[in-house]
């Protein structure tokens, strides 16, 4: 089993593509550093531009009409934590290592569409270039190279995280510098409190949830691998889906079936910030329905890949 | 000796929908043997090697490697069998010894030394360390032998193997088949359908025609025909002359004349018979040969003729 592991993992790292692809999310954290670096406002102008800043935020929320519910709600956040930020004299865009990081954590959409290129590349490849047979044909049982194949992607899935995480607290010392644990983040709790939370705190709790959505949003990716047999098909479809869905979910979330879309439930950062996005929804009930997700999805990619014939590909 | 075959075969069939594709195949290989499975396009020789090696389930029928049933103890007989199914594709971004290397991590026993081995053994040392993207159709093929042979396999099973070879490969490839049959008792099974590939490299041939099993002929019965009667052609100075003296000798004989060689069907005991009495007319007698019916007519006899069905 072992054996089986090294050899997928060497199949994904011996590729010039993870390599290419690794490089591209540390060049979008290089850029989301520069643009950061170029939009601070000089030193001692921050409460200036904090009260401009709520100032927009309250006319938008005043005058604009027909936002989507969680776009409204978002500026509704952003002008609590503001207002929080006035009223404790906290300045929010001096930015170090710690904050830089939490900011660059936007980018886990990049590193998701990373992940789930490998994800629905793993299994299909194989059917694609005829190296299947090969696979299928030595002592190796189905069942055990599907799992090997299945770590090898959560693995990759962890390793991209890391890449994102360790490149974006390097890039933030190196730009920003690093001063001790950082300022507390100040964020909206599920109540609609104003909270603050130590930068590192944050840090984790974002890129823990993050994992928890990868695990299950890479399951997607292979199982449409071992269904379609196609890469660039189940690439896409997978990219499609977790781009689509989670809009889809603001779009219909005033529908209350709508909690039962797997995408509603995939991000459990709703349950600490801003509140569930759909009224009635709690985390026990979410991480229900990921794991009836994932038993279905693992079980159909399974069940498929050990009964299906091999034969023209 | 009684020792139980090496591959066992009994009523294998795979219907897809209705049609069966392969149908109710039954037969036993021994060790040492090398088996060619010969059919026109579409016979089901690819679909009864991937039934072979478990890429396909059977509709029913069982393949037995070593008394071990594939679909039953997939793993243990798979121990003893290496296989490339058509084209031996490989990872075409790893070099040739990164995937022979991977392949041997997936059985047991394959040591860096025996890699070493097979690459000598299929003569791919100078290319080995390229990228296999870089290989040319041959060298594939070359490393897909190689792969095949990683865990000293009792059974080989090899799709249309001299696919790409050139001459020189192709003759270095059935001798070395042959090789390893008689000195280690490897038993081989090969499909093709070039004939004369099969006449050259096999001990028995399987012909399957539409999924079915025409016959089964060991290739030294072949040169024999079945009643002792051969065609025999005659090389002499002057045609009619010779005309004259076989049809005073042998009565009523069809002979069939092509400038001055005359070809005619006899027992083996009337060809001396035919030649002194053709010296005794007088007549200059260049040369004589038995003509040998190959398998490829007796090939196309048995299947009627046609190719894909
Ligand atoms: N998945 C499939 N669905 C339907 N028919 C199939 C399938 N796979 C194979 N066949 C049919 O089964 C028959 C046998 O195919 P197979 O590939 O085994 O022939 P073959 O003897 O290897 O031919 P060739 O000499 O061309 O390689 C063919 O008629 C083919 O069309
Ligand atoms: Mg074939």
């Amino acid at each position: 089993m072992i054996n089986l592991l090294i050899n997928e993992n060497l199949k994904i790292y011996l590729r010039s593509r993870t390599w290419i692809l690794w490089a591209l999310l540390v060049v979008a954290i290089g850029l989301v550093a520069w643009t950061t670096l170029s939009s601070q406002p000089h030193v001692g102008a921050w409460r200036p531009q904090l009260i401009t800043n709520v100032q927009s935020l309250q006319t938008a929320l005043t005058h604009t009409k027909g936002l989507p519910r969680a776009s409204m709600q978002q500026l509704r956040e952003q002008l609590l934590s503001d207002r929080y930020d006035l009223k404790h004299n906290l300045d929010p865009f001096r930015t170090d290592a710690w904050k830089f990081a939490s900011t660059a954590a936007n980018l886990d959409v990049l590193a998701m569409a990373f992940i789930l290129v490998i994800a629905g590349d793993i299994v299909a490849s194989e059917y694609a270039t005829g190296t299947i047979k090969m696979l299928l044909t030595q002592t190796a049982t189905r069942t055990r190279i599907l799992v090997s194949k299945y770590l090898a992607t959560l693995l990759f899935g962890l390793a991209t995280t890391l890449v994102l995480v360790v490149f974006s607290i390097a890039i933030g010392a190196a730009v920003f510098g690093v001063q001790g644990a950082g300022a507390p983040t100040t964020y909206v709790n599920a109540t609609g409190q104003v909270e603050q939370m130590g930068v590192i705190a944050y840090l984790l709790m974002t890129y823990g949830f993050f994992l928890v959505e990868m695990i299950v949003t890479a399951t997607i990716a292979f199982m449409l691998s071992t269904i379609f047999r196609s890469s660039a098909l189940s690439i896409t479809v997978a990219i499609l889906t977790f781009l689509v869905g989670s809009t889809l979910v603001e779009a219909l979330s005033r529908f209350s079936w709508v909690k039962y879309i797997l995408f509603a439930n995939t991000n459990l950062t709703q349950y600490f910030v801003g509140g569930p996005r759909i009224a009635g929804m709690t985390l026990g009930f979410s991480i229900e329905m990921m794991i009836a997700y994932f038993i279905v999805m693992l079980g159909l990619s399974w069940w498929i890949f050990v009964k299906r014939d091999v034969s023209y590909s | 000796m009684t020792l139980a075959p090496r591959v066992e075969i009994a009523h294998l069939t795979k219907r897809i929908g209705s049609k069966a594709i392969v149908d109710d195949l039954s037969f036993q290989i021994p060790a040492g043997e090398v088996f060619g499975l010969l059919g026109p396009n579409g016979a089901g020789k690819t679909t009864t090697i991937r039934m072979m090696v478990g890429l396909i389930a059977a509709s029913s029928g069982t393949v037995e490697i070593n008394g071990l049933d594939v679909a039953k103890h997939f793993q243990q007989a798979m121990q003893h069998v290496g296989a490339i199914v058509e084209s031996p594709e490989m990872y075409g971004f790893l070099s040739g010894r990164q995937n022979l290397r991977h392949f041997a991590r997936m059985c047991q026993g394959v040591t860096e030394a025996r890699i070493e081995e097979v690459v000598q053994q299929v003569g791919l040392e100078a290319r080995i360390n390229d990228r296999v993207n870089t290989y040319s159709l041959g060298m594939r093929q070359r490393l897909g032998l190689a792969q095949a042979l990683l865990r000293r396999p009792d059974v080989l099973l090899l799709d249309e193997p001299t696919n790409g070879l050139d001459p020189a490969g192709i003759r270095e490839l059935r001798d070395y088949l042959r090789r390893l049959a008689q000195s280690e008792g490897l038993t081989v099974v090969v499909s093709s359908h070039l004939l004369s590939e099969m006449e050259l490299m096999c001990d028995r041939v399987a012909i399957i025609q539409s999924g079915k099993l025409v016959d089964i002929q060991t290739m030294g019965e072949i040169a024999a025909t079945a009643d002792g009667v051969s065609e025999v052609s005659l090389d002499v100075d002057d045609a009619s002359a010779a005309n004259a003296v076989i049809a005073a000798r042998f009565e009523g004989i069809e002979v069939t004349t092509r400038d001055n060689e005359l070809v005619l069907t006899l027992s083996r005991e009337q060809i001396p018979e035919l030649v002194a009495a053709l010296v005794g007319a007088g007549a200059k007698v260049y040369g004589v040969r038995a003509l040998k019916r190959s398998l490829e007519d007796q090939f196309l006899a048995m299947t009627g003729g046609r190719s894909v069905d």
